[in-house]
């Protein structure tokens, strides 16, 4: 027994299917070094275990002689079981169900040997209903992917995408390593690794340099093959030959492979986007290729929006390094605000108590995950006046509530709501990241308030269990695009951890709630330390601390429901508040501060998710909710009056404003010629000789300090002939030559002849004539650049005119 | 100052008859006579120094002396010396070439500075002694010396004692194009020089020269020339700026330059005009200031473009 099996390896695991075997591993560890920096939602372990159980399966098809039919067949069935086991989680169910039919069998042999009593087990029909529960739901998960792709709109599901690249590097696998002993070349069998490497390569335009050290062994591994099959030739020929040609060639290999890689490195690496132009083309795909891509769980990386906007501080986030409301340690009791609810909405329905409702009073949303905390996109901020409406429409499932809310304590004039406020009866501005004129397109950064109380109605989405687990998961392009997005460097388990929890969840809804169960299990402690600083902080708090504040519990939430194809976002603000009947109030007190998770789902809008251990469920209906009706205008009557008239005023102020400005410039220079005629010529040309250098400078103009006056006038002159000849007021303009002659020989004979009364009368008027014409060559200056305008202004634009040319010499 | 001009011009014109296309440089040469200062033309061989010399003593009723420099001359061969003469059983002064109104002083360094220096108390005083004998020279007594440049084999660089009496130094440069076939036309027969009359006389210029001495010239003006030669002093490039004598020499050169010019008073171009004669060769640069390519003229053209021109802000405080 023992001989034959060491026969057995003896014969088939030659040293020549070692190397290969070995070689083919080396090329597969680099193609998941590209594909890891690609693919989202596929672990790099899945991927390194499908290769592994791969080859070898390979190897083992290759030595035995099946047909390709039945091989093709073996391949994709034990492929597909293995990732079945692996992504549906079922490793231990089927092993303690196994051991329950071992269980059994003995003690059925029990019951056959000792006539006991009959053996009987509930648990194994149990087993198999749940393992056939499992399978069912991740075929019907696929199933479900599937249906999208062919209705065109490919949704995101990390279930899907582990399954599809799992079971196509599986084949590649197998192919590789069979092809290699079958047919004694490598080369068919490392084509498609090449061209898969190449592919995410082109699609995530990461550096090519990944592919050198692959072309390298590729060649290593071909010569390698190639001689292998010589040399069993030679054998079979009965040719004698020379061990040194077995030395020979390998190093010879290695040489031209090495000479190889250099040459690839050194030379110059053909445009990558070529290349994907060149595929679009000969596909030429009716789907959206990043819909497909995503689908996949291909991220664009290059069309990855990293910026960060500098719109406002709070942007930038540091969650939770920094508190974004507060600091923890200060978190005290003291009332920050007192916020009053009214139902606006017309539709009747069993409301909770007020001292049972908690409403979750919104201050500040964050899209972008960036590894140590939130920041957001870019926003653009519009100002409403109060009474003004900032949606013009938005889907009947959101209810309408009317807050009033004081402020005890400055919150940074940041305007909380319960949801997105719709109105106010004050001015408020809101940085929207998105906000379109369709119903359900707007995506709110946040909204800031200079006062210490208002009245806002707000937008509040109420969806029940049953609506929301018949969502679908066609999510607009704005939200796939901001949502869906993580870091590259978020750690693999945490990606796996998430298909984990939700591998076996049917709706999205359900893969929150998943997500939600599993995390409200980890304590809750406000006493942390710092996370270390090079962590990402979800796997920190994942894996090292499972314990945290708000802040940890709602990232966590949010990252696990991105990996699973949750869209979700991290929001800040203020939870409940202790009601107080006398007033009718909700106190809210600083620790309060909180932070939780909002999903989307299509149709309903963003869904809170309460994370956080300790803090009370979220308490949704169980039966649908009726529909609100969407008229709404805002009414906050008794302020509006008093609005309107301030505005007038300022209009009115701005209107007189505006045609005073010109009749002030006009006094001044009024004003200012009569000045320069009451001037003796000793101090007024000094003056306006300054001035004209002044205005020289901002024609463009250069001079040196050292300039005399003339120079100075024949280089402005210049100037002003290149500027002025040609254009449409010429002959007009070239008679300031002759003022800045007269003024500038007036310079010359009062500061410094002997002539002490020199005295010019009319220096003044001739300052004004040619301070016109200088300020026509100031436009004349600043219009130049611009084509359109040189239509307007030149009859024959002037060539150049640069710098150099018009410097005095 | 119409006079001053009509003067000038007439001498400019008759010169220019000879030297060809240099009008600046003929300016340059009867602002050193109207400041009685005296003249170094430098340059090349070949291009009209010693021509522009001697056209300047044949357009005035002047005599004219011209001492050829030598290495092996010596000071009694410039000032003359006293022979013993056997019929008066006297020593006799025989004057050297020096006792002239114009004196050339062609190639002056060719000779070793020891001859250099017996143009020194001439050029000062006006006087040579001989002997313990004082003798005194014409009163318009003016040198025109000419160089090759320093850089030139067999050539001692003149002292800068001596440099520093040269009121002015000139270069003529290469002629244009068109004067240069103008010089070949108008040499064809005979040298133009030949056909030379004198237009001045010795009393005109002398009247000439004490008439720009009254030429105005404003306080801003004399406050940027001098604060253009202490510049020189200041400059990390030089070594030894202008002394005082070079301001001396700006401002009276600023007068006279107005004077041809026809005005009676000075303008901050006049300055500027004859800033690089004037002050070019009373600077040495710094060692080392050369290899980094500067020179005099790159210097002080980097002054004249850096010193602000002072207008009325000055002239009213």
């Amino acid at each position: 027994m023992k001989a034959a099996i060491s026969g057995f390896f003896k014969q088939n695991l030659t040293k020549q299917t070692l190397r290969n075997m070995l070689l083919v591993y080396l090329l597969f560890l680099m193609l998941v070094n590209v594909l890891k920096d690609s693919i989202q939602g596929v672990e790099n372990s899945l991927i390194m275990l499908m290769i592994a159980i791969g080859l070898i399966l390979g190897w083992l098809l290759a030595i035995s002689d099946l047909e390709i039919w039945k091989t093709s067949l073996i391949t994709i069935l034990s492929g597909g079981t293995v990732l079945v086991i692996r992504v549906g989680r079922l490793g231990d169910l089927i092993w303690s169900l196994f051991a329950q039919i071992l269980d059994l069998g003995s003690q059925t042999w029990q019951w056959i040997s000792q006539q006991g009593e009959l053996p009987r087990s509930t648990a194994i029909p149990v087993g198999i209903a749940e393992l056939g529960s499992r399978i069912f739901t991740l075929g019907s998960r696929l199933g479900v992917w599937i249906q999208s792709l062919f209705r065109g709109k490919p949704i995101f599901d990390p279930v899907a995408t582990a399954f599809i690249w799992g079971i196509f590097i599986w084949i590649i696998a197998v192919w590789a390593i069979w092809t290699t002993i079958r047919f004694k070349n490598p080369l068919p069998g490392i084509i498609p690794i090449l061209v898969l490497t190449s592919l995410s390569l082109v699609y995530t335009e990461s550096s090519v340099y990944n592919l050198i050290p692959m072309l390298g062994l590729m060649v290593g591994l071909v010569v390698m093959g190639w001689y292998d099959a010589q040399e069993d030739q030679w054998k079979a020929d009965g040719i004698s030959f020379a061990g040194i040609i077995r030395e020979r060639m390998v190093i010879n290999s290695l040489i031209m492979a090495l000479g190889l890689m250099v040459f690839t490195a050194f030379s110059p690496s053909v445009s990558i986007r070529s290349i994907v132009d060149f595929i679009n083309r000969i596909t030429s795909n009716t789907v959206n290729d990043d819909d497909l891509a995503r689908s996949l769980g291909l991220e664009p990386q290059a069309r990855r929006d990293g910026s960060i906007g500098i719109l406002d501080s709070r942007q930038n986030g540091g969650l939770p390094n920094r508190h974004l409301i507060g600091s923890n340690e200060e978190l005290g009791d003291q009332i920050v605000m007192i916020i009053q609810v009214q139902n606006l909405s017309d539709v009747n329905m069993e409301e909770l108590k007020p001292e049972e409702q908690v409403y979750y009073w919104r201050g500040l949303t964050y899209d972008q995950y960036i590894g140590r905390g939130w920041a957001s996109r870019d926003s653009t901020k519009i100002e409403y006046q109060p009474g003004e409406n900032t949606l013009p429409g938005w889907p009947p499932s959101y209810q309408v509530i009317r807050q009033k809310v004081e402020f005890i304590e400055d919150l940074n004039g940041l305007l909380f709501s319960a949801g997105i406020p719709l109105s106010t009866d004050k001015k408020f501005e809101i940085a929207w990241r998105v906000q379109a004129s369709d119903q359900e397109t707007f995506d709110i950064f946040g909204a800031t308030i200079q006062a210490n109380s208002y009245l806002t109605d707000s937008l509040h989405p109420r969806a029940s269990t049953a609506e929301l687990q018949e969502t679908s998961q066609d999510y607009p392009v704005w939200i796939k695009n901001r949502y869906l997005g993580l870091p590259d460097n978020i750690p693999d388990r945490v990606i796996g951890l998430a298909r984990d929890i939700t591998a076996t969840e049917e709706t999205p809804y359900d893969r929150a709630l998943a997500i939600e169960l599993f995390l409200r299990r980890f304590p809750y402690t406000l006493d942390l330390p710092q996370p270390p600083f090079d962590r990402d902080i979800t796997d920190y708090f994942l894996f090292s601390a499972q314990r945290g504040y708000c802040d940890y519990y709602a990232t966590a939430m949010v990252v696990l429901a991105r990996a699973a194809g949750l869209p979700a976002r991290l929001v800040t603000g203020y939870i409940g508040g202790y009601y107080d009947q006398n007033l009718d109030a909700y106190l809210v007190t600083a620790d309060l501060a909180h932070a939780w998770v909002e999903v989307y789902f299509p149709d309903y809008g963003w869904i809170i998710f309460e994370p956080t251990g300790g803090r009370a469920e979220i308490d949704r209906p169980d039966n649908p909710i009726p529909k609100f009706s969407q008229g709404y205008t805002a009414s906050f009557d008794p302020l509006v009056p008093e609005k309107t008239g301030l505005q007038i005023n300022w209009a009115l102020v701005g209107l007189a404003f505006l045609l005073g400005l010109p009749g002030i410039g006009i006094m001044g220079l009024l004003l200012d010629e009569q000045l320069l005629k009451r001037l003796p010529s000793k101090k007024l040309l000094p003056r306006i000789y300054r001035r004209i250098y002044r205005y020289a400078h901002w024609i463009g103009h250069t001079s040196h300090p050292g300039d005399t006056p003339y120079e100075f006038m024949n280089s402005l002159i210049r100037i002003i002939e290149q500027y002025g000849r040609g254009s449409k007021e010429a002959d007009w303009i070239l008679i300031g030559t002759d003022q800045l002659r007269e003024i500038t020989r007036a310079y010359y004979l009062v500061i410094y002849s002997s002539d002490q009364e020199a005295n010019f009368a009319d220096l003044a008027l001739t300052y004004r004539t040619l301070r016109t014409r200088l300020w026509y060559l100031w436009l004349l200056a600043k219009a130049y650049p611009y084509r359109a305008l040189r239509y307007f202004l030149w009859d024959n634009a002037p060539m150049i005119i640069s710098p150099e040319s018009t410097q005095s010499s | 100052m119409n006079n001053i001009q009509e003067f000038s011009e007439k001498i400019i014109s008759n010169i220019s008859r000879v030297i060809i296309g240099k009008r600046e440089t003929i300016e340059l040469a009867i602002i050193c006579l109207l400041c009685q200062g005296h003249l170094l033309i430098e340059d090349i061989p070949g291009v009209g120094k010693t021509m522009l010399a001697r056209s300047l003593a044949r357009s005035l009723e002047a005599t004219y002396g011209r001492v050829q420099f030598t290495p092996d001359m010596l000071p009694s061969d410039i000032t003359g010396v006293s022979i013993y003469n056997q019929a008066t059983r006297d020593f006799e002064f025989r004057p050297g070439p020096i006792m002239a109104d114009i004196v050339l002083a062609d190639e002056i360094n060719r000779a070793t500075p020891k001859t250099q220096s017996a143009l020194l108390e001439a050029m000062q005083e006006k006087t040579v002694t001989v002997d313990g004998i004082t003798h005194p020279l014409p009163d318009l007594f003016m040198v025109i010396a000419t160089q090759n440049p320093i850089e030139h084999e067999g050539t001692f660089r003149l002292p800068e004692a001596q440099l520093d009496r040269f009121l002015m130094r000139v270069r003529l440069g290469y002629p244009l194009l068109k004067d240069e076939l103008d010089i070949l036309d108008r040499q064809q027969f005979t040298h133009p020089i030949e056909e030379l009359k004198p237009v001045a006389s010795v009393e005109e210029v002398q009247k000439a020269q004490q008439e720009i001495r009254s030429v105005h010239i404003a306080p801003p003006i004399k406050r940027y020339l001098v604060e253009l030669v202490q510049r020189t002093r200041e400059h990390d490039d030089v070594y030894l700026g202008a002394s005082p004598r070079g301001s001396l020499g700006l401002s009276r050169a600023g007068q006279a330059l107005a004077a041809i010019r026809g005005r009676d008073y000075v303008t901050p171009d006049d300055i500027k005009f004859v800033a690089d004669s004037i002050l070019g060769h009373r600077l040495i640069l710094a060692p080392g200031a050369r290899l980094q390519n500067r020179n005099e003229d790159n210097i002080l053209q980097e002054l004249l473009e850096k010193v602000k021109v002072p207008g009325g802000d000055v002239y009213s405080s």
